[in-house]
Order: structure tokens, then C-alpha cells, then sequence
């Protein structure tokens, strides 16, 4: 089974390479790609929680978080496009 | 469930470690194309690409029902970004001027692995045993976890794929 550093390490990356897109890179599309990047990350450092403590509430929060983050995402994007077309 | 000898164990344990390296390397590898390719589609394949390792890693970590959560709605919300993404073009000049504060920002990305493993490594820890048998992480009980016990989350979780439902399928002169 795998030691909970592991996954410490993997979800502290993607969190630190989102949140360095958010801040580098100035088209709008690219800053809302960095965020679900960033957004995405701590679900991992919850399942690898979840399971270490053998308890299904930080799976579950996990899930409501990733579907929470495709709701950023596609509400970002329709936005993006709507301002878009104004212009 | 019959014992492991020590040995096996241990070999089994690094296997575990190697595979989900692997995993790791390809999440971050995704990472980087969303920070530094200069097509926005590359970056939004390396954003997809990120996410799908991390979705292996989510099995790895017994959950897998996080996992197809992960898998259908991260797609999903991919193919909405990819219209926004496309319209975008390759005119983004991403360093300028900003050079500078690109090399500090990779230096306190070092820094902070270093200073989050340092923190961790008193978490070398595995977790608790799992009762043999456990359909632990299994989407049947995932799915029983978030009706019975949480289902305050199930249902903002319906509240929020609704309103995804609503951006994305109003008539275009009603749509956000």
C-alpha cells in the first residue's frame, strides 16, 4: 500500500504548476485551464486521506469537490465565450 | 486472507511505489504543457492528460468511484473549455517581461517540494488496515456513503451538474 507522501508530493506539484499558470500566463482560457489544475489537486490529497484513515466521507467530499470543479470549468468557459462574442 | 511473507510484502510495496511514480510523472509532465506549451489545445491535452493519470492514481488509491466521478465530469467540463481554448490562438506572448518572476516562482515551486516532503516524511505511514472483504472505495459504496450519510453533497452536487445543465443547453440568446 502506498505511504501517504506520496501522494502529498503529486497534489503539492499540481497544485503549485496551476497556481504558476494562474499567475504567469494572461489569456483568460489558459488562467481557467490553471485553476482547474489547481482545483483538481486536493481531491487526490482527500482520497489518499480517505483511505488511509479507512473512512468514506473523504471520498465523498472528493467527488462533490471534482464535480464542483467541472462546474467552474464549464460555467468559466461559457462565460469566456459570451464575452467573446460581445466583443 | 491469507498473510503475505515479509519479503513479498516489501516487494509488492515498492512495486506499488514505482507504479504510482509513473502515474505521477505523467500527472506533472500535463502540468508543465498547461504552464508552458505555446498552442493553447496543447496545453488544454496536457491538462487532459493530467487529469487522466491522476484518475489512475485515484484507482491506485482505492477509489476508484472517485475515479469515474473524475473521468466524467473533468471530460465533460474539458470539452466545454476546448471551444473557449480553440478561439484563443497561439498570439499569447507568455513571458513578457515577466522572466524574472517566472524563474522565482519555479524556485519557490522547488523550494515548497522540498519544504511539503521534509513536513511529510513523519506521515510515512500506510494507513489502516482495510477488514478483508471491504468494498471499501468501490462506486457501490461511494454511492451508498453519499445517499445515506452525506446526502446534503449529493444534492448540491445535483444543484451544481443542473446548473451546468442550464449554461450549457439555454437557447443561445439566453445562455450566460
Amino acid at each position: 500500500m502506498l505511504p501517504i507522501t506520496h501522494t502529498l508530493y503529486l497534489a503539492s506539484g499540481l497544485f503549485l504548476l496551476g497556481l504558476a499558470t494562474v499567475l504567469l500566463r494572461r489569456a483568460p482560457g489558459r488562467v481557467l485551464l490553471g485553476a482547474v489544475l489547481m482545483l483538481a489537486a486536493p481531491g487526490l490529497l482527500l482520497a489518499s486521506f480517505a483511505r488511509a484513515w479507512g473512512h468514506t466521507g473523504g471520498q465523498v467530499l472528493a467527488a462533490l469537490l471534482l464535480v464542483l470543479v467541472a462546474v467552474y470549468a464549464a460555467v468559466g468557459a461559457a462565460l469566456l465565450r459570451a464575452r467573446r462574442e460581445h466583443e | 486472507m491469507h498473510e503475505l511473507r515479509p519479503d513479498v510484502e516489501a516487494a509488492a510495496g515498492v512495486i506499488a511505489s514505482v507504479i504510482f511514480a509513473a502515474y505521477a510523472l505523467v500527472a506533472l509532465a500535463g502540468g508543465f504543457a498547461v504552464l508552458l506549451a505555446r498552442r493553447p489545445e496543447t496545453a488544454l491535452r496536457g491538462l487532459f492528460v493530467s487529469l487522466l493519470a491522476g484518475t489512475c492514481a485515484y484507482v491506485q488509491m482505492m477509489a476508484p468511484g472517485v475515479a469515474a466521478v473524475q473521468l466524467v465530469a473533468l471530460a465533460g467540463a474539458a470539452i466545454a473549455a476546448l471551444r473557449v481554448v480553440k478561439d484563443e490562438g497561439a498570439g499569447e506572448k507568455a513571458w513578457q517581461g515577466r522572466g524574472l518572476l517566472a524563474i522565482g516562482a519555479l524556485g519557490l515551486v522547488a523550494l515548497a517540494l522540498v519544504l511539503v516532503g521534509t513536513w511529510a516524511r513523519q506521515y510515512v505511514w500506510t494507513g489502516r488496515e482495510l477488514p478483508p472483504g471491504s468494498s471499501f472505495g468501490s462506486v457501490a459504496a461511494l454511492g451508498l456513503a453519499w445517499s445515506e450519510a452525506h446526502a446534503p453533497a449529493l444534492l448540491a452536487a445535483l444543484l451544481a451538474l443542473l446548473l451546468v445543465a442550464i449554461v450549457t443547453t439555454a437557447e443561445r440568446e439566453h445562455r450566460l
